[in-house]
């Protein structure tokens, strides 16, 4: 079976579209875009279970990619590693 | 041609007229790790500025995904090809110690205006002209990258990123130098005195697209039922507080005070007559410009010194980021990603308000946690920061931690 795993050509007139751009080798894009997400909103004082729900929710297209892919559990090894001390949010109900 | 200085270049560089600056310049930062690609901010200068015929293809606003795409399709690949053309194997910084009037090095290579006289052209600065097709669609084919193998592809299936990409929220840069302003044989466009904003006189444009095929970033468009080109006019009423909304007060434009990301800032910095900026570290954007140096120009290469910043995204592999943003990403991104407290509050200023905020102070507060950054120990702080007008009165307080408004499952899709 053929692989959908085409590179880049620059004589191609549509460019990078639908194709695959390597990173460097040993380069994990979809961790390192998680990890990136979880300390941005873990800056913005989220709490643990709310950034969790930007990965489960299916709405949220760029993270739950990542969760789809890898699965909840490396989602929970990566707010393990970041976050040491989570903030605990003020909560106001409507 | 006269020599004027750039200092994003970190040396001077040939340029078609003589120094001269605006006693305010308008400018921004734009934080890539924050957007979501909503759009909302491309809409909102639609609706504004461009809904008419003619204007159909004008997005004087777009966001695009990198590496995939941009609007007009390929235009900095090709801007860059023409480059490496004109300089090829040339186009480097030169690694040196980065000072106040260098922050980023010395830039060796030649920028756009240096390359049309190193090819012996006549026009001011190389370029091109898009095809009709590159001017089709923003963001077309963009989200469609792929590497799964055959076998996992599925009829119901969406496209899917499995590798790295992030959003490029694109603005006319209203440049310092701009190759539109000195490609314009008509001289039909000026920068404002008041606030460096580039604007093009539609009485004088005789609609010969120079502009279009010098400006580097393809932000001025060519209208064909009026025969005159058109760009972004940085919403220039709200800029001077002659919106009927803003009261007198400076506001920021309409793609910025959209943005549901938070991922904009925008302001004024003052200038010298030399060109520096007047050093102001509780101007917020001054702050993580020069100060934090955080926020950093698209392609300075290019030459025309650029007015929008960008925090570069952290996941992308450098040399990608070194290309697009000079020798300041890696620096940029060890400073954002464990930011000092200062900044971690600045950063909260994104969009609390449609005014202009000139200064900005912050009030300690207590540690609500701590991240692990990098193996290291970050503290996070719930410290307020506080923005301030013109005129010193008070216009934002926001805090780090913000409470957060539960609708519940009883209220969830009622819109």
């Amino acid at each position: 079976m053929a692989e959908f795993h085409k590179g880049a050509e620059a004589e191609d007139p549509f460019e990078a579209m639908a194709v695959f751009v390597d990173g460097p080798p040993g380069y994990d894009g979809a961790a390192a875009m998680a990890r990136a997400f979880i300390e941005e909103y873990a800056m913005m004082g989220w709490p643990r279970e709310r950034i969790l729900r930007l990965f489960e929710n299916p709405r949220y297209a760029g993270t739950h990619a990542v969760y789809h892919q890898r699965g909840e559990a490396f989602i929970h090894s990566l707010l393990d590693d970041v976050l040491c001390v989570a903030p605990a949010q003020e909560v106001r109900h409507a | 041609m006269p020599d004027v200085y750039n200092w994003q270049l970190g040396r001077p560089m040939t340029y078609r007229f003589r120094e001269a600056h605006p006693k305010w310049q308008f400018a921004a930062v734009f934080n890539i790790n924050r957007c979501i690609a909503c759009q909302t901010c491309t809409m909102a200068c639609k609706s504004t500025w461009t809904f008419s015929e003619g204007q159909e293809h004008m997005w004087w606003n777009n966001v695009e995904t990198k590496p995939y795409g941009g609007y007009p399709h390929h235009w900095d690949v090709n801007t860059l090809k023409l480059l490496d053309k004109a300089d090829p194997g040339g186009q480097k910084w030169d690694g040196r110690t980065a000072t106040p009037a260098a922050p980023y090095g010395q830039f060796t290579g030649k920028t756009i205006f240096e390359a049309a006289a190193a090819l012996g052209k006549t026009d001011e600065a190389i370029g091109y002209l898009p095809t009709d097709d590159e001017w089709t669609a923003p963001n077309i084919f963009e989200d469609t990258p792929r590497n799964r193998r055959e076998s996992e592809l599925q009829a119901t299936s969406l496209p899917e990123h499995r590798t790295w990409f992030f959003y490029l929220q694109r603005i006319c840069n209203h440049c310092t130098y701009p190759a539109c302003l000195a490609a314009c044989p008509r001289n039909a466009i000026y920068k404002r005195p008041e606030d460096g904003i580039v604007l093009i006189d539609e009485q004088r444009c005789r609609g010969y697209r120079k502009c279009v095929e010098q400006c580097p970033y393809k932000k001025p468009m060519f209208r064909s039922t009026t025969r005159v080109s058109e760009k972004c006019i940085a919403c220039y009423p709200r800029i001077e507080g002659t919106d009927p909304i803003s009261e007198g007060e400076p506001m920021e434009t309409r793609c910025m005070s959209a943005c549901v990301g938070k991922i904009r800032l925008q302001g004024l910095i003052e200038v010298g007559a030399d060109g520096r900026w007047a050093v102001n570290p509780d101007n917020p954007l001054y702050y993580m410009v020069r100060e934090e140096q955080v926020a950093l120009p698209l392609y300075p290469q290019f030459g025309t010194e650029p007015n929008i910043y960008y925090i570069p995204p952290r996941w992308v592999p450098r040399p990608y980021l070194h290309q697009m943003f000079g020798p300041g990403a890696d620096a940029a991104i060890e400073r954002y990603a464990a930011p000092s407290r200062r900044l971690q509050a600045v950063l909260q200023l994104f969009r609390t308000t449609q005014r202009i905020v000139h200064r900005f102070e912050v009030v300690n507060g207590h540690k609500i946690g701590e991240m692990n950054v990098a193996g290291k120990t970050m503290e996070l702080f719930n410290d307020t920061v506080v923005g301030f007008d013109r005129n010193g009165k008070e216009i934002v307080r926001q805090s780090v931690m913000e409470p957060l408004h539960d609708r519940g499952p009883k209220y969830l899709n009622t819109i």
